[in-house]
């Protein structure tokens, strides 16, 4: 399938590269296009089910609210006391959905592939929080959010996955994950949002 | 270029900047860190505005947020803003200003005329005046809106950014005075997330206006120490032109940021103003006080100015507003002024004190200065600008006068005590109490989690400020977490001195009644007088609520900052009480003016509202698509070529799909994986027809109802596996149908089984219609039989189709042979331009919504949300049969109502007309008679109509009352041309009505 032409959500933004001050500007763009998706729903209290789930993903699911869990090639994201968001590299999504399925075969389960239903936009620079808190009512303090975490927001008028990112508890950059429909809403609303700090968008494929 | 009345030194104004602005067309020197009114002050420029119902002339009055009279017009084009104090617009080299409310021009103003007959217009004159001849308002209307108002709104697009920012923290203050300064550096020392906002330039508030000295240090000095600690702690955030103005439940502030109007337009790439929207765990307000004007005769003419404004001019912007100068007091405050002018080389004329002899008076006399005490100024000379005063002996009591004197001057500085700002305050809930002693209103008991501190609180002494200050920081801080709620170190000490109390004193008498003497303006901003107050107490409002409405007092833009107190003093006389016991009236937000587009924020033009886009979207822009909405979503509505009109356009694409293939981007249907052992029952339960035993592989089109038994959604579910469903959503229902089922799902069956996914992002649906379209699906997808036999009408399949794994559905709502394929949306553009490039052969055509809704509805095909509206049950679109009668579904009880089962409901029907050539309009009234007498009876409406190219005539669809029972009848339209057109009712189903068309 690599030699077919995929297109990312945001591919009218990619190459609109606004001049940022030079050295470092202050917000940071970068679109990390293609990722694998998979929406996960289980019972939490089911032991059984986490187990199926770890032996997959070598991670256990994280059970807290809001926050993730980290394996080698995987991020899950609490989405809900019976829901969980994969983020897998491009492409791992179809391995992860056949292994799950395959271990997930006795249980009351569902891993569905929505690959093709968000992208993502990594937000860096010395103003990220600032331009974020532009269109995000949380509080995005290190104090009150920061790696681990994850929350389910708007960012603008777009509903959002956010992901602080770093190590330490003062995120070097956040993930901000968005249905695909409103990934040119929200390229939009970055790029107007980012003017004042000289914000640059790029993409890493 | 001169100014004349600028000090030779001092004041925090950049003399090394000098900078000129244009006020009422004339060019004016003045200097980096002047406003407006300290640049107009400089060159000697007070009369700045005339009154909003008398046209009087005004000039400056205060150096802050008080200022009621210098309302002003700054910019030019789309960017100007009206409605603007002088004393808050800083000055930018260009800028350019002018006064509001003038007509020609602010020395010459015609409407001044009002003025000779104020008293022919009292209060609610307009009222009173205007309601005669029945009906005439409307052209009364249009000449008192022209001469009312202030200012002129613009009317070019909006060029400058505004935008919003969402901050939370544990201590927010409010104004950046002494006692802000304390607070905020005192809880910024625990650690605590502070933030504190100032309206003015730079933070010092009454400090940076005065003369005194802090732990040895010239109290500027000190502001500068406070303010580099500040800036030391790093969860400390200092906000400078920023006003918190408002505040609601919750501990939810709103704050506007004048980021760039003091900059020439254009020169910072950043939005011009920021709305901060505010979150504090607690909130200390330290927004200072204002001081209150004496009402005597002729208090509104320029050169009377508040005494505060008055020291402000001299302490920091180096101004003197006048070079003879009477001081006019009840309290202490004013005789700093006094001196304040006599040391900046004033002559003071005389300090009029309506108190007996005390400490502060003695003290005057010692610096050689005259104190008239018992005595107050009752009346003005001069119009444009003040002459001189005449006062009076005052009575022990205040309130009777005798004698008579005159003093020339051209400055009068005024004090009537001070106002605790407690707007904020009120607007969080609280009720503002009366202070007999300190004769103000200072904050109640407060009902959110906020304290005040200094005079906001009625402390007015440095000192207190200061302590209130340090205090209010450490609690607050110590309230979140933060600190042990003690002081960090001791309190800055102050060099005080004991005064003397202030004497109420709200009316200066003048010798005769208030209605025979010269207006004495309570609100100058709303030309309210003291004889308005007692005219409207005479006419029976005797609430403040009433008494404002009726006078108009506090009504202007400055929510009666200045007036208000003085108003509800005199309404408290007149009725023999307290203030205490009139109350105020209500504060609400926001307690100065924000710009709507501040408000909107970035929320405008394409950031209004989000535009949803499909995977294909590029594709259709390239290729000259016009865009429907739908929902949120942009949909393809007709692909037209060069020259071709929207008719032409939609017959040509749905004869392509008639005749040979046409694709569709149906992307935006609504799609919900669900998965699980009870799926089926569910499906059963929320469709109104049978679900259990759907075959894998095999679609089933559902109908939803709601409770009401109406028809909501509906859509086709296919079964991809033992436990496993897709079901298809309408594009604009998609959001609610996921809502309304999870809702019955977890909250009235939570027993069941099933997990639902919103995939709808997920997949780019390409829709093949028409005849040919197996032929060029045959090109692109190998692994699947696509052949009647093994993939017939209603199944799903799953291969891949241009190399991309793809769901097949063959579910059609065209009528025509149809293979609705389904990518992952990242492959979505590939797998559309490959279809193309296949069926290039067979004349392939991209068809929009526009045709899709032609093809349809030759098939009789309803669309929830056109042919429906929500009062529409199945029974009413004939459509029983996807009734199930062995099961129970959502709806079903509504549907036997007495009112749903009656015979003469509007059932939908087709509509032929007898022209094929004539198009009904849609939503045109059906009648049976259309000569009969208005109201006429109606029947019900058209709605949808078309031109079908495929059956050379028009067709419609329309409900009719007891349509069903009346095909081949004749009814009649009323057309928009006022013409009627006759229509004969016929069934829905126009086009292959045995649907073998899609069962190839």
């Amino acid at each position: 399938m690599s030699d077919l032409r995929q297109e990312s959500p945001l591919a009218g933004f990619r190459s609109n590269t606004a001049a940022g001050e030079a050295g470092s500007p202050g917000v940071i763009l970068t679109e990390r296009p293609f990722l694998g998706y998979v929406n996960l729903r289980g019972d939490a209290g089911d032991a059984t089910f986490l187990a199926a789930v770890e032996g997959v993903l070598r991670v256990a699911l994280p059970l807290d609210p809001n926050t993730i869990a980290e394996g080698e090639d995987v991020t899950a994201c609490w989405m809900g006391p019976d829901e969980w968001l994969l983020i897998l590299p491009p492409g791992a999504q179809t391995r992860a959905l056949a292994a799950l399925g395959e271990a997930l075969a006795a249980h009351h389960a569902s891993a569905v592939d929505t690959t093709g239903g968000y992208t993502l936009v990594n937000v860096a620079g010395a103003r990220r929080r600032e331009l974020l808190a532009k269109g995000c009512t949380l509080d995005l303090h290190p104090r009150s959010f920061s790696p681990g975490q994850c929350a389910q927001t708007n960012l603008g008028k777009a509903g959002v996955l956010l992901i602080p990112r770093g190590d330490g508890s003062d995120a070097q950059s956040f993930d901000v994950i968005v249905r695909r429909s409103f990934a040119d809403y929200l390229g939009l609303w970055l790029q107007h949002s980012a003017r004042e700090y000289g914000g640059a968008g790029a993409a890493v494929s | 270029m001169s100014q004349p009345h600028r000090l030779a030194e001092g004041g925090r104004i950049d003399r090394k900047r000098p900078l000129t602005f244009t006020f009422n067309g004339r060019v004016y020197p003045a200097f980096r860190g002047d406003t407006l009114a300290s640049g107009l002050l400089a060159n000697g420029v007070h009369l700045v505005a005339r009154s909003l119902k008398y046209h009087r002339p005004r000039g400056i009055v205060g150096a802050g947020v008080e200022e009621s009279n210098a309302l002003v017009q700054v910019g030019e084009g789309a960017r100007s803003l009206p409605n603007l104090v002088a004393t808050q617009v800083e000055l930018y080299d260009g800028l350019s200003a002018r006064s509001v409310n003038v007509f020609p021009s602010v020395g010459f103003d015609l409407r001044a005329v009002n003025g000779w007959f104020a008293r022919l217009m009292p209060p609610g004159f307009y009222y009173k005046t205007f309601m005669w001849p029945a009906g005439s308002w409307r052209q009364y209307e249009h000449q008192i809106r022209k001469a009312a108002g202030f200012g002129v709104v613009p009317t070019g697009a909006d060029p400058d950014d505004y935008d919003h920012m969402n901050v939370h923290c544990d201590v927010l203050v409010a104004g950046a005075g002494p006692a802000g300064l304390a607070a905020a550096l005192e809880a910024g020392r625990t650690g605590a997330r502070v933030i504190l906002m100032d309206e003015r330039t730079e933070p010092g508030g009454a400090l940076l206006a005065g003369s005194g000295r802090i732990e040895g240090l010239p109290a500027g000095r000190w502001v500068n120490r406070m303010v580099e600690e500040l800036a030391s702690l790093p969860e400390v955030q200092v906000l400078a032109r920023t006003t918190v103005a408002g505040y609601y439940e919750h501990n939810f502030l709103l704050a506007l940021e004048r980021r760039t109007d003091h900059l020439a337009p254009g020169s910072d790439p950043g939005p011009r103003q920021r709305l901060w929207r505010i979150r504090a765990k607690q909130v200390v307000l330290a927004t200072g006080a204002i001081e209150r004007p004496l009402v005597f005769c002729n208090n509104d003419r320029p050169g009377v100015m508040l005494a505060s404004g008055v020291s402000e001019y001299i302490h920091r912007y180096a101004v003197l507003p006048g070079s003879r100068a009477v001081v006019f007091t009840n309290n202490d405050s004013a005789y700093q002024t006094a001196f304040d002018l006599l040391d900046a080389g004033a002559q003071v004329e005389a300090i009029v004190d309506s108190r007996p002899a005390g400490q502060r008076s003695a003290e005057a006399r010692e610096r050689g200065l005259q104190v008239m005490n018992r005595h107050a100024v009752v009346d003005v000379r001069g119009a444009k600008r003040i002459r001189g005063v005449r006062l009076m002996a005052l009575s022990a009591d205040g309130g009777s006068v005798s004698g008579k004197g005159r003093l020339a001057c051209d400055l009068l500085a005024v004090s009537g005590g001070w106002s605790p700002t407690v707007q904020l305050h009120a607007q969080s809930g609280a009720r503002p109490a009366y202070d007999a002693r300190k004769v103000c209103f200072v904050p109640g008991p407060s009902v959110q989690a906020e304290r005040s501190a200094g005079a906001c609180r009625g402390s007015f002494d440095l000192q207190a400020c200061l302590t209130e200050g340090f205090r209010a920081g450490a609690a607050a801080a110590h309230a979140t977490g933060h600190g042990d709620g003690g002081l960090s170190r001791p309190i800055p000490s102050v060099e005080g001195r004991e005064g003397d109390p202030i004497q109420p004193l709200w009316i200066v008498p003048a010798g005769k009644p208030v209605s025979r003497v010269p207006k004495q303006f309570v609100d100058p901003l709303m030309d309210v007088s003291a004889a308005d107050i007692l005219t409207a107490v005479r006419e029976g409002y005797d609430s403040i609520e009433y008494v404002k409405r009726y006078t108009n007092l506090g009504m202007g833009p400055d929510q009666g900052r200045l007036g208000n107190v003085n108003g509800i003093a005199i309404l408290a006389d007149q009725h023999g009480t307290d203030p205490g016991s009139i109350g105020t009236t209500t504060f609400r937000p926001m307690y100065t003016p924000v710009t709507f587009a501040a408000l909107s924020g970035g929320e405008q033009k394409e950031l209004f509202d989000p535009v949803r886009k499909t995977a294909i979207h590029e594709w259709h822009v390239e290729q000259g698509a016009l865009f429907e909405n739908v929902g949120q979503w942009k949909r393809a509505w007709y692909f037209p070529w060069p020259g071709e009109s929207l008719d032409e356009a939609v017959d040509r694409e749905c004869l392509a799909v008639r005749r040979s293939v046409g694709v569709l981007d149906a992307s935006t249907l609504g799609k919900i994986d669900i998965q699980g052992p009870d799926a089926n029952v569910f499906l059963n339960r929320v469709y109104t027809n049978p679900f259990m035993k759907v075959p894998i592989g095999r679609c089933r089109y559902g109908l939803m109802l709601d409770e009401n038994g109406m028809l909501m959604d509906d859509g086709v579910t296919a079964r991809l596996g033992e436990d496993h469903y897709l079901m298809h959503t309408t594009t604009g229902g998609a959001a609610h149908v996921m809502s309304w089922l999870e809702l019955w799902l977890q909250t009235e069956w939570p027993e069941l089984k099933l997990y639902m996914t919103s995939v709808t992002d997920h997949w780019a649906t390409v829709s093949l219609c028409g005849p040919n379209s197996r032929r060029v699906l045959r090109k692109l997808c190998s692994d699947v039989d696509l052949s009647r036999e093994s993939f017939p009408f209603m199944a799903v399949r799953e291969g891949a189709v241009a190399g991309v794994p793809a769901r097949i559905f063959r579910i059609s709502f065209t009528g025509e042979l149809t293979y609705e394929v389904n990518v992952n949306a990242n492959f979505g553009r590939h797998v559309w331009e490959a279809v193309f490039d296949a069926g290039e052969e067979y004349g392939i055509t991209p068809f929009g919504t526009e045709a899709m809704h032609v093809l349809r509805a030759e098939k009789g095909y309803v669309i929830v949300g056109q042919d429906t509206d929500g009062s529409v049950t199945p029974v009413d679109l004939g459509m029983e049969r996807m009734l199930g009668r062995k099961k129970d579904f959502l709806g079903k009880r509504s549907l036997f109502r007495s009112y749903l089962v009656r015979k003469d409901r509007k059932q939908f029907v087709g509509l032929l007309t007898e022209d094929p050539k004539e198009v009904l309009p849609e939503g045109g009234q059906i009648v049976d008679d259309p000569s009969a007498p208005l109201p006429r009876p109606m029947l019900g409406h058209v709605t949808s109509s078309y031109y079908s190219a495929a059956l050379e005539r028009s067709i419609a669809l329309g409900l009719v009352k007891g349509g069903h029972g009346r095909t081949g009848e004749t009814v009649h339209i009323q057309n928009f041309d006022g013409r009627t057109i006759a229509a004969r009712i016929a069934d829905p189903v126009f086009y292959d009505p045995k649907g073998e068309r899609q069962n190839v």
